[in-house]
């Protein structure tokens, strides 16, 4: 069984641990026939580096990242996650990730510390290392106090410690985090932006989707602006301020997404 | 690029350490679960026995209150005498003392009022032959009287079925009164000269060859599937809704779609998970009965008392697998649909009655294994294991019936592993659909529709006030088939003359159409005897087949109209018009054809002749699926009907032709079918379209 | 002022239930569908037997027919179902087929013949038959009948021989009249049906509201929303309970009401013949209003019942938990109402729920006492007031109120306990 480690070192060398090749969605409906979610998107996010995905709600960041975990099948394209196809190879691909979202709970009636040996299992984390790892886990995200409680009795910010170290459990060389921050408090928020970064730090590449203009400024190495599906401009803050000749993230976005009237736009987004 | 099945819908059964870590998690958390636990393993296991308790507290009332119980009784007539003295011989030749006082006499002036009044429980009536010819011709009796007897004097027993006591006494007395008769008549016999006692002339006794093992299998036989079955779904649905639409619900489904574990493993894991806690909780259920059976607290009744040997049990454990493994699928399957552990909880009733509806098979009597019984899955099961009880094994039957459950159990789980690739199943959006509603909403919901149109159809034929043949196909046919595609069309704003297909043909179809017509009935008469080779008909409808009922009172053109133009026009604006449109987009020709086909053959009840009209609805959706329009089949429906009625009235029956009108009806077909096929105007807007086009 | 703003709020419960589409299949369309599923399901599986067994002949093997006796073989053969073979060989051999299955009956013949009374051939018969296989029970039915048959032919001849004239070997005839009209007949069925019904259907329909009346709303986060209206925590909490009162008995005469329409086949195995006739009939029009009554009676207590275990669920799957007991509780006893013979006396008058199912079941029958009676509706009426009391009571709780309330009723209830115990 080749785990996210072995499959790791042998694609490296070969690209960046997230390639996407025309990456395309398309929801068929009947009366507005093909709706593209998410049309030709082309990414790359290398070790060591966050990439942002800067979008309104229904840009196409969630579904570019469901694909890119293989919850969605993508229409069209192809994307590789530690040289592995989404499509051919989707329990490698999941391997090699870790995916967080504010949609990703945790089952209330086990233990965080069960939580966690049961994730490094599924993601296939060599067993006999399994113990060790929950071990040095719960240490380090200091959740020694509770670890055998279960889930259900936890306060908010405990599950949050707990669903980070589960998105962690099997130390996958890419992360995956949809608008994490979504449903956190001011603290939380920016423990787990803190944690980000320090994740970086350790040559994890990292995606990350929000629609809040500062996070992206203040986490983001390069940032990718994507409006209706398609990916508008991507470099970092300075190469799209030098482009855009705009200082602040947010007049860059509307210079992209070239919305005039905000509050319209929003009102047609509605329909 | 080429849309690629997902590669892992195929279940194999690995215990991955994935299949093994989900399996844990399901019991563990079904483990802390106290409340459901307590629901469906606690109370189950206080209840069952109680329930035991108290039915047989229950019947053992019933008999005292039936041995205790009097009934009074008077007598009338001129005879009363003597019908008193043989009433008094009960008493008296009742080997029960506390019996002999069952029949109570008493006073009544006016015994109908008293017995009318609940004074009586019964009386009766003693009538010379010519009492009771006037009887007989004021009353609408129910009588038992034999020729032999006539002339005789009559003792006529009146009661009152209502009560319970009154129809016990009047049956209890006729027992008794023919007992009497009997013993008079053998004396009178006796004293005539007749050589032996008349009891002993033919004597009839009965031995049961079968070893008591076998009886008591095929008491228990019948119900243990049934049982299992019932056991296994009190606990394991609790556990199945729980897990698909309790993960949806609490959102843990992303997190676990997100990790590397594969589909199939999830699937298997929780499949696994709910067969161990059905087998657990059926096991704990058997054994409990058993500790009170063995304790003697309660007493079943026979049937519970099977030896079973090791082999015995590994046999039946082996039968059953499938039947778990189906039934835990199904309930896995009920889960994944459903959107919120609520949704699961709704259709699960539904989905449990219809589970244990096939496990009631071996209560039917003389129904062997080797029919088609063996296609139905869990029917054919539980008919295998009452076999194996009774010790009668029919070895390829058998396996047969373990294949085709297995089959379905393999089915139903690659359906489970489906339905997690299912995107807007497991992302539980609202669909623009239903938003919005119209044309759309009715592709996705015509099923259902039709679901309920077969559920009103069958409640309006069956309560029909009318004796008449056309009133009653006025309603039950033209009222409901008319009114549903305009209630359809309006409901959905959908454009009527797309709905219902109403487009000229060209005028070849017309050719065609004539010609086909009658091989077709041909066909679908010749279709009806070879399904008596699978299913039996019964030999009475077999010699009713064919012959519609032909009220003499009807002319003919009232026939023509009411039982061909009628159904001709409304039935093929239903099926060829609104339920050919709505599930076009569904499935190709091919597999519309079948599917309309076999819709429209279960709107015809009576399973005999479903397999005929399908036959007929398949080429009638051919039919409009070639000429782009429901009239031409519209034409042939009523040309078959018509045809049918025709012969009825003539009198000519089917069955007699030899195969070589079914070659000839065949051929005829074909050449219909090549005329309508060079004149085709193919009908609109068909074929597979759910899935995006490929841009590449 | 009250009644218009529990007016309001429950005009406002009905309308979402009735645009929940999980209640409305729950209630109407799941019943509208299932019972004829269910008894086209019995009808087709009935003539799919019927077919069978009209194609099955049984095999009955004959040893030791004296000749005089041929016809009996005829008398057998009559019915047509029935195939019989000589067995000249050892019958042993043929009482091991019939133990296999192989052969459906043997029948053995032993000529009798004690001392001087002799009857010229008669016989005694031994029927070997398997008493596991249904088709060679009915065999020996069919047979044992065959050969009475025969042997009532044997004696009339006998004494038609001994010149017994016919008038006194009739002797006398019998003959039955059952003095009930078909009236009173489908009355007696539907009164063994239709309380026990009503019930579960009452249960059944208020079932889903309950829960959705509570565990519904903190599910939908609603539930604070309502807690800061300017209304009195009561009528909050009387709306609702009129809500899920409401839902359940009108539920529960839908229900009843698709029920009817199918009555005719459900009846039809009971009454055979009369079916017909007997469902014409229906339910008489007078009993309409005290099933309506009855139904109401149960309604308001089966909701009030549900509500206080409900009133702690934070979500579904909680609430059908908690109420999953008291369903059982009321339903149970019931079903030992059913059987015709149990009186409707002043005990059982005063047991809640027990005494409507008997007061529907005589009222169906055609006659209410008058004294259980009034019990009945006094003890429900009791009952009622008491369950609402204690829902209310509850309900003003604050930590039920805010949904902080942990564990269920049980829990609940050992708190306010001990807490009472400390203060006093």
């Amino acid at each position: 069984m080749s785990n996210a480690h072995g499959g790791a070192t042998k694609d490296t060398a070969n690209g960046p641990p997230v390639r996407t090749q025309g990456l395309t969605k398309i929801f068929y409906d009947e009366n507005r026939g093909e709706v593209r979610a998410v049309d030709r998107v082309d990414l790359t996010c290398q070790r060591g580096e966050i990439l942002g995905l800067l979008g309104a709600n229904g840009a196409g960041k969630t579904t570019t990242l469901r694909m890119l975990s293989t919850v969605l099948q993508p229409t069209a394209g192809r994307a590789w996650v530690m040289g592995h196809e989404v499509r051919s190879e989707p329990e490698r691909v999941r391997a090699s990730l870790g995916f967080y979202s504010a949609s990703t709970a945790l089952y209330p009636k086990i233990t965080p510390r069960e939580t966690l040996r049961f994730f490094a299992r599924m993601n296939r984390y060599p067993s006999r290392q399994v113990d060790d790892r929950v071990e040095e886990l719960v240490h380090r995200f200091k959740i020694e106090d509770y670890a055998d409680t279960r889930v259900e009795k936890l306060s908010s910010g405990m599950k949050q410690k707990v669903s980070i170290a589960r998105t962690v459990v099997h130390d996958p060389p890419v992360l995956i985090f949809d608008e994490p921050t979504v449903a956190l408090d001011v603290l939380n928020a920016i423990e787990l932006r803190q944690f980000i970064s320090r994740l970086r730090g350790e040559g994890k590449a990292i995606l990350f989707s929000t629609h809040i203009m500062s996070e992206a400024e203040q986490l983001c190495d390069r940032i990718a602006i994507i409006h209706h599906g398609e990916i508008l401009a991507t470099g970092t803050l300075d190469e799209l301020r030098e482009a855009t000749g705009l200082h602040y993230l947010e007049e860059i976005f509307v210079h992209y997404a070239q919305v005039d009237d905000p509050a319209q736009a929003a009102e047609e987004q509605l329909r | 690029m080429k849309w690629t099945p997902p590669r892992e819908s195929v279940p194999t059964l690995r215990l991955t350490p994935a299949v093994r870590a989900i399996f844990g998690l399901e019991i563990r958390s079904l483990l802390r679960d106290v409340r459901t636990v307590l629901i469906s393993v606690v109370l189950p296991v206080i209840l069952l026995p109680g329930l035991f308790l108290a039915s047989n507290w229950m019947e053992e009332q019933r008999v005292e209150r039936e041995e205790a119980r009097t009934y009074r009784f008077a007598v009338t007539g001129a005879d009363s005498a003597f019908a008193m003295s043989l009433i008094d011989r009960i008493a008296a030749e009742s080997p029960d003392a506390d019996s002999d006082r069952r029949f109570r006499p008493v006073r009544a002036a006016d015994p109908r009022a008293a017995l009318e009044r609940d004074a009586l429980d019964l009386y009766v009536q003693t009538l010379t032959p010519e009492e009771w010819r006037a009887v007989e011709a004021a009353d609408t009796l129910d009588l038992e009287m034999p020729e032999e007897y006539e002339g005789a004097r009559v003792m006529l027993i009146r009661f009152h079925s209502s009560r319970t006591a009154s129809r016990e006494g009047a049956e209890r007395l006729r027992e008794h009164l023919a007992e009497m008769r009997t013993e008079r008549r053998d004396s009178i016999l006796m004293a005539a000269g007749f050589p032996v006692d008349p009891q002993e002339v033919a004597v009839v006794r009965s031995r049961d060859v079968a070893t008591d093992q076998a009886v008591q299998g095929a008491r228990l036989g019948r119900f243990l599937t049934l049982i299992l079955m019932g056991l296994m779904l009190l606990g394991a649905s609790a556990v199945a809704t729980d897990t698909l639409a309790g993960e949806k619900e609490r959102g843990t489904l992303t997190t676990l779609l997100t990790s590397a574990a594969s589909r199939t493993e999830i699937i298997t894991g929780k499949l696994l998970a709910i067969v161990a806690v059905a087998l657990a909780i059926a096991l704990i259920q058997v054994l409990n009965l058993w500790f009170y059976l063995g304790l003697g607290i309660i007493e079943a009744g026979r049937g519970f008392e099977v030896t079973v040997t090791p082999t015995l049990a590994i046999s039946l454990f082996v039968l059953f697998l499938p039947v778990v493994a189906l039934t835990s699928g199904v309930l896995l399957l009920t889960s994944a649909h459903a959107q919120s552990y609520k949704e699961a909880q709704l259709v699960l009733p539904a989905v449990i009655l219809g589970m244990s509806l096939p496990a009631l098979a071996p209560l039917l009597p003389d129904l062997s294994l080797r029919s088609a019984i063996v296609l139905v899955p869990i029917a054919n099961i539980a008919v295998g294991v009452r076999d194996l009880l009774i010790g009668q094994v029919d070895g390829p039957s058998l396996l047969g019936a373990w294949l085709v459950t297995g089959a379905a159990a393999t089915w139903v789980t690659a359906r489970c592993i489906h339905a997690l690739h299912d995107e807007e199943l497991m992302t539980g959006d609202t669909s623009r659909e239903e938003l919005l509603g119209g044309p759309d909403l009715f592709r996705k919901r015509v099923l259902k529709w039709f679901v309920v149109l077969w559920a009103v159809k069958v409640l309006v034929d069956f309560n029909l006030p009318f004796q008449d043949l056309r009133a009653a196909v006025l309603v039950s046919v033209g009222l409901v088939f008319l009114a549903f595609p305009l209630i359809v069309i309006w409901r959905f704003r959908l454009d009527p003359r797309e709905a219902l297909a109403l487009r000229m043909p060209r005028p070849g179809v017309w050719l065609g159409v004539l010609l086909g017509a009658p091989a077709g009935l041909v066909a679908a008469n010749f279709a009806f005897r070879l399904m008596d080779f699978v299913i039996p008909v019964p030999s009475e409808l077999l010699e009713n087949f064919g012959q519609v009922i032909m009220p003499e009172a009807i002319p003919v053109w009232q026939l023509v109209i009411f039982l061909a133009v009628v159904p001709g026009i409304t039935e093929e604006l239903t099926f060829r018009g609104v339920l050919l449109h709505g599930l076009r987009k569904r499935f190709g020709p091919v597999g519309l054809a079948l599917v309309v086909g076999i819709i429209f053959g279960f709107f015809h009840f009576q399973i005999f002749r479903i397999p005929a009209s399908a036959l007929l609805g398949v080429i009638l959706t051919a039919v409009t699926l070639l000429s782009g329009s429901v009239f031409p089949a519209i034409l042939w429906h009523t040309l078959n009907n018509a045809l049918a009625v025709y012969l009825g009235t003539v009198g000519v029956e089917f069955g007699e032709e030899s195969w070589w009108w079914a070659v000839a009806a065949a051929a005829v077909l074909a050449v219909a079918f090549w005329i309508i096929w060079r004149s085709r105007t193919p009908y609109p807007d068909m074929g597979k379209r759910g899935r995006p086009a490929d841009p590449d | 002022m009250a009644p218009r703003q529990i007016w309001t709020l429950y005009i406002h419960e009905v309308r979402s239930a009735l645009r929940e589409r999980s209640i409305l299949i729950g209630s109407i369309v799941i019943p509208l569908v299932m019972y004829p599923a269910l008894l086209w399901a019995g009808f087709a599986g009935f003539s799919f037997v019927q077919g069978q067994a009209d194609r099955l002949t049984s095999h009955v093997a004959v040893h030791g027919l004296p000749d005089t006796h041929r016809a009996l073989v005829d008398s057998i053969e009559s019915n047509g179902r029935t195939v019989v073979v000589r067995w000249d060989d050892d019958p042993a051999a043929a009482r091991d087929e019939v133990a296999r299955g192989s052969l459906d009956l043997l029948v053995e013949f032993r000529t009798v013949s004690d001392g001087d009374r002799t009857l010229d051939d008669n016989f005694q018969a031994t029927l070997y038959y398997n008493g596991a296989q249904d088709r060679s029970r009915g065999a020996r039915s069919r047979v044992e009948s065959a050969i009475e048959s025969y042997r009532q032919g044997w004696i009339d001849t006998a004494r038609r021989d001994l010149d017994i004239p016919n008038p006194v070997w009739a002797d006398f005839a019998m003959a039955r009249s059952d003095v009930a009209t078909i009236e009173e007949s489908t009355r007696f069925l539907l009164a063994m049906i239709v309380p026990f019904l009503t019930l579960i259907m009452v249960a059944l329909a208020a079932f889903y509201p309950a829960i959705d009346a509570t565990a519904g709303e903190r599910e939908r986060s609603t539930w604070e929303t309502l807690m800061t209206l300017a209304v009195p925590r009561s009528h909050v909490a009387t709306a609702k309970y009129l809500y899920v009162a409401t839902f359940g008995a009108m539920g529960g005469l839908l229900n009843l009401a698709a029920l009817t329409l199918s009555l005719r086949w459900i009846l039809q195995p009971l009454a055979g013949a009369d079916a017909q006739e007997l469902a014409q009939g229906g339910l008489p029009l007078e009993t309409l209003p005290i099933i309506a009554l009855g139904t109401a009676l149960l309604g308001l207590f089966v909701a009030a019942g549900m509500l206080v275990f409900a009133i702690f669920a934070r979500n579904f799957k909680e609430g059908q938990s908690m109420i999953t007991p008291f369903y059982l509780v009321i339903i149970l006893p019931a079903i030992f109402v059913q059987s015709p013979d149990i009186e409707f006396s002043v005990g059982l008058a005063l047991l809640p729920v027990v005494n409507v199912a008997l007061l529907l079941r005589e009222a169906i029958m055609g006659s209410i006492p008058l004294l259980p009676g009034l019990l009945t509706l006094a003890s429900m009426a009791a009952c009622v007031a008491v369950a609402v009391g204690f829902a209310q009571w509850v309900m003003r709780n604050e930590e039920v109120l805010l949904g902080s309330s942990k564990g269920g009723l049980w829990s609940f209830l050992k708190r306010r306990i001990g807490q009472w115990r400390t203060t006093a």
